[in-house]
């Protein structure tokens, strides 16, 4: 049965209640709830806000805490304003989980901070950012759970990481918190964790000072040379130091044990943390020291034990013998404290290599030398081997470093020596990219050891030494080693072993090193500009300080038999040219330096330089720059006359001139070197004006520069050799009469060549300077008809200044043109000769048209004058080409040519002088 | 404005010529000259002294002078080697020479002692220049180093033995022969400006010891002339030009020639081989390959005198051009040939020959060099720096002529002067007693009168 209750039904309402309800159309109330709106707001996955997120950052729930993170991490990616705008609130509310109790917390917030809030927080304003981060930093690192410190190590290693200046400020600190943690020695157990910490102690270290700042590069080209020194001094890479300190001078006066009257005023400029500064970091580093080799120690029970070497251990050990080196380098290299000498010495004898090395006592290092070398015990694995090998190398860097470690007990320096001696020359056996890696660090001790070894092992060193820099691959980075070595140890300035007669082993090397140099720049080629460089400049060097008559300088003149292919080389009548084409212009340079050196110059290197200067490939500006050296060393006694001479005669016959018009753009880029020869031409020629005497000169080069003259060479190199001939010339000429008379055999040609190559209608041009002035007809032809006037003139004047001063050879050369003239209307008759009529009336035009210029010279006007002869027959002669009955002229040809014998019949009979005046 | 005159010598054997350079007016011709570039000197305006060329084969090298009147050599000197640069300091009392083994010579004008030699370059020597206050001597060399001496160093025997090179600097950046080297002012604060056929000028610190600004040139430079205020400096080329390169601007950008040129001076001439400017900066002359010396206007950058070296028309190239201070015995050409000048008949006499070889070390031990606090006097033949050999020979010679009568006639005379003098200081002391009397009544009195220039005054 169903049973139907009725729940519920209300009563209808008293029909006496009043209705309370309230309408209205909306009701606003003032948001009670964060949570409930939160439209336009940022927030994460889960919507919260950035400000709800950090207040669940302090939850007792470690699970919650970490959500927070993430969530912040969720919102400040996605809107990275948030960040910008609150930069400072967000790392002030995280850094109190910096030293959170649970493990993950801590490590979702290092990645928060790696990740999202470093890399966004940009590089201004660090300094409160970083001052926030380390308050708690160093409370964690003082903390009682080892992981915790741990922990906070690695913030640290993160804050320097984007912050290097972090280390500078509380570097003091810091170098305590490690030297605690390290004591404690609880990391035999969890090797990885040391290894953690050791890295970021390394990359503290590493921003250490040290003097070997190289300096040489940076030219302030922008500044104002009188103007003061910028406030802001350079910073070293990534260190921040008080101005002052970027000056070794003030370094070296500070933390002296005895500080005298002199430097005490200077020292009393700076500001006192200044000062502070120095002398406090270097007590923790000492005390550093000890602790880092007793973690060294603490390894050696397992290499004696066990007879392989694992990854992890390696890391650990190969970190503690870095930060150690970072340390001594440090120390050693005198940034940190020196005596000042009591005189105040001037800038440059600034007491470089004098170190200090009484801040590290001997007896903290002793134990890592008992150590050296590394051994294991029985056999080994290729791996283990170069392990222990790379251990072995970092500790004789360690050792080298001391600048005292010449006085060691003979035992150890030998030890070390065997070990130097043994890895350079294993590693010309085995060639492995591996060894040369790691000997790398090596490479620069080595001059130290030539000046301060003696006996056998000096010449073992070097002789292995010696192989390396030979058998490394020529675009390594050992090669450059190699060479700076071998520059240090040549270079006159900073090796007082340089040149001594008395130490025939290390002259046998470096004249073997010399003598390598060439052939290694061949070897090179182009594929290492760095190492080309190099090896010019170490080149350079030599030759500038090498004495005359040394055998230094003996070896570098024979360098230039080698030295040649660097240039090009004659092989079976082709050329093959050298490195220098291909390199940069800053290297050719240097190339080109280098020449002037030599103390002679063979004709065979001239001849290999002389074909690099007619490559297409070379810059003109080069060339240049070769005859300039060229004539110091000729000016200097290098150079043999012939020789110079010669050099200069076949750079103009052989060097190729493209004029922009006949040749199209496609083949030599669009531009014409023709500016270039014209520049060169006149280098030349006052070149050989300076040779000597004028007249000697000109005796001694009339025949070869002649001989180019009549010989088949283009138009501009004729041109070039005229030009010569004119400015060893004088008036009258000394030209002697078989040149005169060779001469004029050819210059017709050439002037006819001349003046059709500038294709100017020479009807029109006669047309219009009888009639108008000259600037009518230019304008009708634009500007390029300006550039060929002057450029016709260029040509025309040298052949201009010979009739100057021979009569004789304009008399020769009128004849030569009056009887072509004739030679073409005797020609016309004969029909077979047909292929003269087709240009006879350009030749007979041409030839009036160079009397057209003649007549415009004032000079030579005048020397026509005088040979009214020669001008009477040219003249007669064209007459007769007109009026001959049996020619077969055209129309226009004849009317040409009636044209031509007007003109120059009006000039002829000085019809235009009025007007020409 | 104070006379200057500008000389002009060549390589070519044409003497040294001299003009007035604000009236163009030539004086004498000094006969015999065929100086080496960097190699003409005005010994403090005493005399001219001038490094000769010689013949490649000749072991000895020459240096001539000249005293301004007479046109012929007066004193040669054959030092051990040829020398190619010459300078004098200021006040006229050393020599420098550099040779073409590389060594600097180093002599006292007075004695003509060779005071010091030194190894300086591994090439011969190509210029040589004193700094403004006379301490360091700059040299550049064939091998393209330009080294910074400090005269202290080089004198300090003992300092010398400590240090590990005698230069103060060495700065070897130029690859090819330095052509010219010239210093700033303020002492080893200066800036220092070399040229160098690497096409480049390079302007150094002497104070940081390193490279300023590197300028690079459409052409090698021979030749370098400063700005007296240093905004620029002034660079003759073998392309005929002179180049103005910036100091103190900043970086220009727009010039048509290269960064930190700002334009140039040219006439089309040959190569400029030498330049030297006036006094105040406003004249500079150049000489150039073609014979030719050109008097620049650096305001207006125009020409505005030319000069001829050589006479005729042989055209022989000048390698040195100097403006200094007109000499005070320089006599015009018109009375050059006048008999008897007064200075002759001072028995004015140019200094002995500059020795060849240096003394032997225990008489060189004896030589300290003695600086004597510098004189303002105008005497030009008075020299202020003078060493100790020179002033016990002085001595010795005073010595010699007093006799023990003649100091008591002195003694006498100094008496006769000192009673002279306390009754001077007598009177002077009853004029100021008068006057202070008249002072203090006057202002007593608080009045006025009209002789208060009394009879006392």
């Amino acid at each position: 049965m169903k049973i139907k209750r009725k729940i519920g039904r209300k009563l209808p309402p008293p029909k006496n209640s009043t209705n309370t309800e309230i309408k209205s159309k909306a009701i606003v109330l003032p948001e009670q709830s964060i949570v409930s709106e939160k439209a336009g707001l940022a927030v994460s996955r889960k919507g919260l806000t950035l400000k709800e997120l950090l207040q669940q950052t302090n939850h007792h729930n470690a699970k919650v805490r970490k959500d927070a993170l993430l969530g912040i991490k969720d919102v400040l990616v996605h809107h990275p304003v948030e960040l910008k705008l609150h930069k400072l609130a967000v790392i002030e509310k995280l850094r109190e989980r910096i030293g959170d109790d649970d493990k993950l917390v801590r490590e979702t917030l290092h990645q928060l901070f790696k990740s999202v809030i470093f890399p966004g927080c940009g590089k201004d304003n660090q300094g409160p950012l970083v001052s926030l981060m380390m308050a708690y930093i160093f409370n964690a690192m003082t903390h009682l759970a080892i992981d915790v410190r741990l922990m906070a190590f690695k913030f640290f290693d993160l804050v320097v990481q984007f912050y290097p200046s972090a280390f500078s400020l509380y570097a003091e600190k810091i170098l305590q918190n490690y030297e605690d943690i390290l004591r404690k020695n609880q990391f035999l157990d969890d090797k990885s964790k040391l290894k953690s910490t050791l890295a970021g102690l390394i990359r503290c270290l590493s921003l250490l000072p040290c003097n070997e700042r190289d300096n040489s590069a940076d030219i302030p080209a922008h500044d104002i040379l009188h103007a003061f020194e910028p406030e802001v001094v350079r910073e070293p890479i990534g260190f921040h130091l008080p101005p002052f300190l970027s000056n070794p001078e003030s370094i070296h006066l500070l933390c002296s044990p005895k500080t005298d009257a002199g430097s005490a005023t200077k020292v009393e400029g700076l500001l006192i943390y200044e000062i502070v500064w120095l002398t406090d970091i270097i007590k923790p580093l000492k005390d550093l020291l000890p602790i880092l080799v007793g973690c060294f120690q603490d390894f050696m029970p397992l290499l004696h034990s066990s007879s392989q070497l694992d990854l992890q251990s390696y890391d650990c050990l190969q970190f503690i013998l870095q930060s150690i080196d970072l340390i001594v380098r440090f120390l050693a290299s005198g940034v940190c404290g020196s005596e000042p000498d009591s005189q105040i010495l001037p800038p440059c004898q600034k007491p470089g290599m004098i170190t200090y090395d009484q801040l590290i006592s001997p007896m903290i290092l002793k134990k890592l030398w008992d150590a050296f070398p590394l051994n294991l015990v029985g056999h080994l694995s290729g791996k283990g081997e170069d392990r222990i090998f790379m251990l072995n190398t970092v500790i004789t860097k360690i050792f080298l470093q001391l600048s005292n470690w010449e006085h060691a007990p003979s035992a150890l320096l030998e030890k070390f020596l065997e070990f130097i001696g043994n890895s350079l020359s294993t590693k010309v056996q085995s060639g492995k990219m591996f060894h040369e890696k790691h000997l790398l660090p090596l490479i620069p001790y080595i001059p130290k050891l030539a000046t301060q070894i003696s006996g056998d092992w000096r010449s073992r060193i070097l002789k292995a030494f010696t192989e390396v820099f030979k058998n490394s691959n020529p675009e390594s980075s050992m090669k450059i080693a190699c060479l700076s070595a071998v520059e240090e140890m040549l270079a006159p300035e900073t090796s007082p072993l340089y040149l001594d007669a008395n130490d025939p082993t290390l002259l046998d090397y470096q004249i073997a090193w010399i003598q390598y140099l060439p052939s290694l720049l061949i070897l090179l080629d182009d594929k290492s500009p760095i190492c080309s460089k190099a090896v010019l400049r170490l080149q350079l060097r030599v030759a500038q300080a090498a004495p005359v008559n040394s055998p230094f300088s003996q070896e570098f003149d024979t360098m230039q038999y080698s030295f040649r292919g660097f240039f090009s080389q004659q092989i079976e009548n082709a050329i093959c040219y050298g490195p220098f084409i291909r390199l940069a212009a800053d290297i050719q340079e240097l190339a080109i330096c280098c020449l002037y050196y030599f103390s002679f110059m063979d004709s065979l290197l001239l001849h290999s330089l002389v074909s690099c200067c007619l490559c297409k490939a070379l810059e003109p500006n080069l060339v240049v720059r070769i005859i300039e050296v060229l004539q110091s060393a000729f000016r200097d006694g290098h150079i043999q006359v012939a020789d110079y001479t010669s050099f200069h005669v076949t750079l103009l016959s052989r060097l190729q001139v493209y004029p922009e018009k006949i040749h199209p753009a496609v083949e030599y880029d669009g531009k014409s070197n023709w500016r270039t020869f014209k520049y060169v031409t006149s280098i030349v020629c006052s070149c050989f004006s300076q040779i000597g005497d004028d007249y000697l000169v000109f005796q001694m080069v009339e025949k070869i520069i002649v001989d180019q003259i009549c010989g088949e060479i283009p138009m501009d190199n004729k041109c070039a050799f005229l030009r010569l001939l004119v400015t060893l010339d004088s008036k009258p000429t000394r030209l002697s009469d078989q040149s005169i008379v060779n001469i004029s055999h050819v210059l017709p040609k050439y002037l006819i060549d001349v003046v059709s190559v500038s294709s100017f209608p020479l009807f029109l041009y006669l047309n219009l300077t009888l009639l108008l002035s000259q600037n009518v007809g230019e304008d009708d032809h634009g500007s390029a008809s300006v550039v060929s006037v002057k450029r016709r003139r260029y040509y025309l004047l040298p052949s201009f200044y010979l009739f100057y001063g021979s009569k004789r050879l304009l008399n020769l050369v009128l004849n030569v043109m009056g009887s072509w003239i004739s030679e073409v209307s005797s020609s016309l008759g004969s029909p077979h000769l047909t292929h003269l009529s087709v240009d006879r009336s350009t030749t007979v035009c041409a030839i009036g048209s160079v009397l057209f210029h003649m007549y415009k010279d004032v000079k030579i006007r005048q020397i026509l004058l005088s040979c009214k002869i020669e001008t009477e027959t040219m003249l007669q002669n064209l007459l007769n080409l007109l009026s001959s009955k049996g020619t077969n002229l055209s129309l226009e040809e004849r009317h040409k040519i009636q044209r031509a014998y007007d003109g120059l019949r009006a000039l002829a009979n000085n019809e235009v002088v009025g007007h020409e005046g | 404005m104070e006379a200057e005159v500008v000389l002009a010598s060549s390589p070519t054997d044409a003497g040294v010529s001299c003009w007035d350079l604000h009236t163009g007016a030539e004086h004498l011709r000094y006969k015999s000259c065929a100086s080496s570039p960097h190699g003409l000197a005005s010994v403090a305006g005493r005399f001219l002294a001038s490094s000769q060329l010689r013949d490649r084969k000749s072991s000895s090298g020459s240096i001539l002078y000249w005293s301004w009147n007479k046109p012929q050599v007066e004193v040669r000197s054959f030092p051990a080697e040829p020398i190619k640069a010459l300078v004098s300091n200021s006040q006229g009392t050393y020599i420098a020479g550099g040779g073409v083994s590389g060594d600097i010579y180093f002599w006292e004008v007075a004695t003509g002692k060779l005071l010091k030699k030194w190894h300086a370059h591994y090439r011969a020597v190509s210029c040589l220049v004193f700094n403004d206050d006379q301490s360091l001597l700059i040299s550049g060399s064939e091998d393209g180093c330009v080294r910074v001496w400090s005269l202290f160093l080089i004198f300090d025997d003992a300092r010398r033995e400590e240090a590990r090179h005698l230069f103060e600097y060495s700065f070897h950046e130029h690859s090819l022969r330095v052509t010219d080297v010239k210093t700033g002012y303020g002492g080893s604060n200066a800036i220092i400006v070399s040229a160098s056929e690497d096409r480049t000028c390079k302007v150094w610190s002497l104070s940081r010891g390193k490279l300023l600004r590197n300028i690079v040139f459409p052409s090698i430079v021979d030749a370098i002339s400063l700005d007296p205020g240093e905004h620029v400096f002034y660079a003759g080329s073998r392309d005929g030009k002179i180049y103005i390169a910036a100091l103190n601007s900043p970086v220009t950008s727009n010039s048509n020639y290269g960064l930190h040129i700002i334009g140039s001076l040219s006439e089309h001439s040959k190569a400029v081989t030498c330049l030297a400017s006036s006094a105040d900066g406003f004249l500079l002359v150049s000489g150039s390959e073609d014979g030719m010396i050109r008097v620049w206007d650096t305001r207006t950058r125009n020409i505005t005198r030319i000069f001829r070296h050589t006479k005729g028309t042989a055209q022989g190239p000048v390698n040195n051009v100097l403006v200094i201070r007109q000499p005070q015995n320089l006599n015009p050409r018109t009375s050059a040939n006048s008999p008897v000048s007064p200075l002759r008949r001072h028995g004015l006499t140019l200094p002995p020959p500059l020795e060849k070889f240096a003394n032997s070390p225990d008489e060189n031990a004896h030589a300290k060099v003695f600086i004597g606090p510098q004189t303002t006097s105008n005497h030009l033949l008075d020299s202020s720096y003078i060493s100790v050999q020179t002033m016990e020979a002085q001595i010795k010679e005073l010595q010699q002529q007093g006799s023990s009568a003649a100091a008591e006639v002195d003694i006498e005379r100094l008496k006769s002067e000192q009673l002279r003098s306390v009754q001077m200081i007598q009177q002077w002391k009853k004029m100021y007693e008068n006057l202070h009397q008249f002072c203090v009544t006057e202002l007593l009195d608080g009045t006025h009168t009209e002789s208060a220039n009394g009879p006392n005054l």
